[in-house]
């Protein structure tokens, strides 16, 4: 494992690609771009994660508001909201967690690596996890969503990853 | 006789999206199976050998959709044609995909115009359409 100290610039950098890949991801998605606000909102209740695994280890949460779940699946199956389960809304989060960590590794990450992701899962914001490097809270149709990438005290990569840690130093 | 096309998938809503997609591409005469891990899309395709066309997710617990084409390919389900749908898009990952036997690799959201441009030309390559 190569462990790398993160400076302030380092950090920007991923904010800045996260703010993109959540963009993208709701521009493709529901055709809405996200206000993103200076401000962040406390993290509280439930959230969805997904991890990334390989090359980077970190730890994307996400949480949306039951509204603009309903929205996202009912725009992308085409049906009233009302007809949607529980289960068509969860996997809703999931699938905009998933797309969102994968644009923000295409963009981190040199083009043509590979990279890793493990499933959704779930868990309490009342719970320990790595250090919360980036916080961005943003509206979508003024629902609010609140997306936070964690990594351990200091970014790590798997072996052999160099290239990784100099295209994020750039 | 309706096609059968498998659609392997752990997100209900993206296997229900996929559904839509493939019915917007390819008409209405097709039977849809549905599972929601490679595992249990090879007990799926193992009682439905003649599953024309497979769409499946890359990440998904149990088996994923690396180890599922591996499956396939080795099963001997040479008339089946595997399309693998993933947010993981990148080029490396994808000529790994190709050299195991998928047909082709979809970045999500797939939709009916990718469909319509991506596979449909395949398969009509390969004589099916």
């Amino acid at each position: 494992m190569k462990v790398v100290e993160l400076t302030s610039a380092d950090v920007e950098k991923c904010e800045s690609f996260l703010k993109s890949a959540i963009s993208e991801t709701f521009e493709n998605l529901i055709f809405t771009e996200p206000e993103f606000e200076e401000e962040t909102q406390p993290r509280s209740g439930e959230f969805l994660y997904i991890d990334m695994l390989t090359p980077l280890r970190a730890r994307l949460l996400g949480k949306i508001s039951s509204n603009l779940s309903a929205e996202i699946a009912s725009t992308v199956l085409g049906i009233e909201p009302e007809h949607l389960s529980d289960v068509i809304l969860n996997d809703a989060v999931g699938e905009v967690l998933n797309t969102i960590a994968g644009h923000f590794l295409r963009s981190l990450l040199p083009d043509g690596d590979k990279f890793d992701l493990g499933l959704p899962g779930r868990m309490d914001s009342s719970e320990p996890f790595s250090e919360e490097l980036v916080h961005i809270s943003a509206k979508i149709n003024d629902e609010p969503i609140s997306i936070c990438l964690a990594w351990s005290q200091h970014a790590a990569f798997t072996e052999g990853e160099d290239d990784v840690v100099d295209e994020l130093k750039k | 006789m309706a096609k059968k096309v498998l659609v392997i998938d752990d997100s209900a809503l993206a296997r229900r999206f996929i559904r839509q997609c493939i019915q917007m591409t390819f008409g209405n005469d097709l039977e849809f199976l549905e599972a929601s891990n490679g595992k249990d899309g090879l007990a799926v395709l193992g009682v439905n050998p003649d599953a024309w066309l497979v769409f499946t997710d890359l990440n998904m617990p149990l088996m994923d959709g690396f180890e599922f084409v591996k499956h396939v390919r080795s099963s001997g389900y040479t008339k089946t044609n595997v399309v693998v749908v993933s947010s993981l898009q990148n080029a490396a990952r994808e000529k790994e995909l190709l050299q195991e036997g998928a047909i082709a690799v979809m970045s999500k959201p797939i939709s009916p115009i990718k469909l319509k441009e991506q596979i449909e030309p395949l398969l009509k390559q390969k004589g099916i359409l």
